[in-house]
């Protein structure tokens, strides 16, 4: 039994894109994993918000049914996170085929108001009953985590419960699919929805252990620990703001287990820019805007070149740029148009000259020096080069440092599957 | 038709029958081998729910139960006839068909406990629900045995051609 929570919390965006969203795709891969590791396995769907616990699907085996299920529901309310048990509890016992065991899997996104002391009853009742709970904790981990972590001590039979914290910024099913919650408690038959085959082993980093049992070990503890990182990491940001959220990223792709290396790095690129431009987010977009004025003027200066009787042909590509810049600069200064250009053009070496350039265009009518876009303009012409290649330097040290830390072995096939799962 | 009382464990479905609250290192198996010393423990309380499926339809007329003799033995035991699917939260509100307090004698080998008939009569499943233990945390079942009969069906065997047809 699947229990998800909708209530208002899950609004909130601290995972991609929003928890809800971040949890459907969860829950989807923990059916569809469920589903498949037997045959006689059946999933059912609540939700513990909104009006009230509501169990939206029966145990089935139908991936359909649980899928719009899951596609209908809204958000709203408080969660309840006593009631959505002691329902699912009386779900599971109304089930229509008694063999196999029974489990709850809950989503914990919003703070359990419940006391400790009924939880631990309900905790109680249900090991009684022989039902094992799973809780995926989504956000609101702080307050949450000893009610939480007593009631799985409580509930846990056998090592059959367990709880995986979702560090914020990273996706759920991310984590989910290398957790005993997917795999299941012996280990195998996991990742059935997921990725195939993909998430055999994923526990140990794709590698059988079976085959080399050391590497496998390392690479189990190296994941963990990168994932306890994130986690921390995640926590001590939390109270900053955007800035830390690019971290967070920045975190979350270093701690996803990485493809093949180019993959890895075309994708930590990706994500680093991501991060980046958030917080340079001024800066990137007077460059792109700089790129289009680059096109346009790139013309324009070939044009009033040309009339200005100066050889294209003797030009290398960074003189016309520069040229055009200049000239396009020029353009937006107004009615100074038409002089400046015609002075401009000649003068394209006094143009890295930035105190010239500062009084030639301080000292024409209708240019306005604080004015951002000549600004942008002015630091871009200049630093746009040495820019370009720090972000190189940037991402050569990361994936080195990601290469020192996981052997090659890392990068199986199997684990590009999971990497382009986390590029959707 | 037989009218002695035979044991039933024969007519016991095992894969039907299950029990809850569970210590699994002391699973329902050890209910069924002759072993007095190996039992079924409760796991959280000193609660029990074990459940009997019979292949066929039953009469019940004794039962057997046979515990350890010290502070795990069942206090009070109750039975519930043709429960489908019964649960700690609902099983106290269910009208039970036997109840009994339990003594120290009444949980050894050989020693019958009579069974009202009519309450018994026509079961396809029994539910024992050991309801506390005489002190402890934990309770514990070696064995538990029903005897009666098994309505027979139709018996194929006794069938004899008609001759001449």
């Amino acid at each position: 039994m699947v229990c998800l929570d909708n209530s208002e919390w899950m609004r909130n965006g601290d995972y991609m894109p929003t928890r809800m969203e971040a949890q459907h795709d969860a829950s989807n891969l923990v059916c569809g994993s469920k589903t498949q590791q037997n045959p006689e396995s059946t999933v059912g769907i609540m939700t513990c918000a909104g009006a009230g616990v509501e169990v939206l699907c029966s145990p089935t085996d139908d991936m359909g049914r649980i899928l719009s299920a899951t596609a209908n529901i809204r958000v709203g309310g408080k969660a309840n996170f006593a009631a959505g048990l002691q329902i699912a509890q009386l779900a599971l016992k109304h089930r229509k085929n008694k063999n196999g065991g029974q489990r709850i899997v809950m989503f914990v996104g919003s703070p359990v108001e419940a006391e400790e002391r009924k939880l631990t009853k309900i905790a109680k009742q249900l090991k009684k009953a022989n039902i094992a709970v799973d809780i995926i904790s989504m956000g609101e981990s702080d307050m949450n985590e000893s009610k939480l972590n007593t009631f799985i001590e409580t509930v846990n039979k056998n090592n059959n419960s367990h709880m995986v914290t979702i560090p914020a910024g990273t996706l759920p099913s991310d984590v989910l699919i290398t957790s005993p919650i997917v795999t299941g408690d012996d280990g195998s038959g996991g990742g059935g929805g997921g990725g195939g085959g993909a998430a055999a082993f994923s526990e140990y980093g794709g590698v059988d252990p079976n085959l080399d049992p050391e590497l496998a070990i390392a690479l189990r503890v190296s994941m963990e620990e990168a994932r306890a990182e994130a986690e921390r990491k995640a926590a001590n940001d939390s109270n900053a703001g955007g800035e830390s959220k690019s971290e967070e990223q920045e975190a979350a792709a270093a701690e996803e287990p990485s493809s093949s290396r180019s993959s890895s790095s075309r994708r930590s690129r990706s994500r680093r820019s991501r991060s980046r431009s958030r917080s340079r987010r001024s800066r990137s977009r007077s460059r792109n805007k700089e790129q289009d004025a680059e096109d346009q003027a790139l013309e324009a200066a070939a044009a009033a070149a040309s009339a200005a009787g100066i050889d294209i042909d003797d030009m290398d590509d960074d003189a016309l740029l520069q040229q055009a810049l200049m000239m396009s600069m020029a353009d937006e200064g107004g009615d100074a148009g038409g002089s400046t250009g015609a002075s401009g053009s000649g003068g394209s070496t006094k143009f890295i000259d930035k105190d010239f350039m500062q009084s030639l265009l301080s000292g024409l009518p209708g240019v306005d020096m604080n004015d951002p876009q000549i600004r942008a303009a002015m630091a871009g012409a200049g630093d746009e080069q040495d820019a370009e290649g720090d972000d190189d330097d940037d991402n050569d040290g990361e994936d080195d440092d990601r290469s020192s830390r996981r052997s090659s072995k890392k990068r199986s096939s199997k684990r590009r599957s999971s990497s382009r799962k986390g590029d959707k | 038709m037989s009218s002695q009382q035979v044991d039933l464990s024969s007519y016991v479905s095992k894969a039907d029958s299950y029990a809850l609250n569970v210590d699994s290192a002391f699973p329902m198996e050890n209910l069924y081998n002759s072993d007095e010393r190996s039992e079924l423990r409760s796991d959280a309380d000193d609660q029990l729910i074990v459940h009997f499926a019979f292949t066929e339809k039953v009469k019940l007329t004794g039962l057997n139960v046979v515990a350890p003799r010290n502070e795990r033995r069942p206090e009070h035991i109750k039975l519930f006839t043709n429960q489908v699917s019964v649960g700690f939260e609902d099983i106290e509100s269910l009208p039970a068909a036997f109840e009994m307090d339990v003594e120290g004698d009444d949980v050894t080998e050989g020693k019958m406990i009579p069974l009202r008939m009519v309450k018994f009569n026509n079961i396809d499943s029994v539910t024992l629900f050991v309801e506390s233990s005489e002190g402890g945390d934990i309770a514990a079942l070696s064995s538990v045995k029903f005897f009666g009969q098994a309505i027979q069906g139709t018996n194929m065997s006794e069938l004899k051609k008609t001759p001449g047809a």
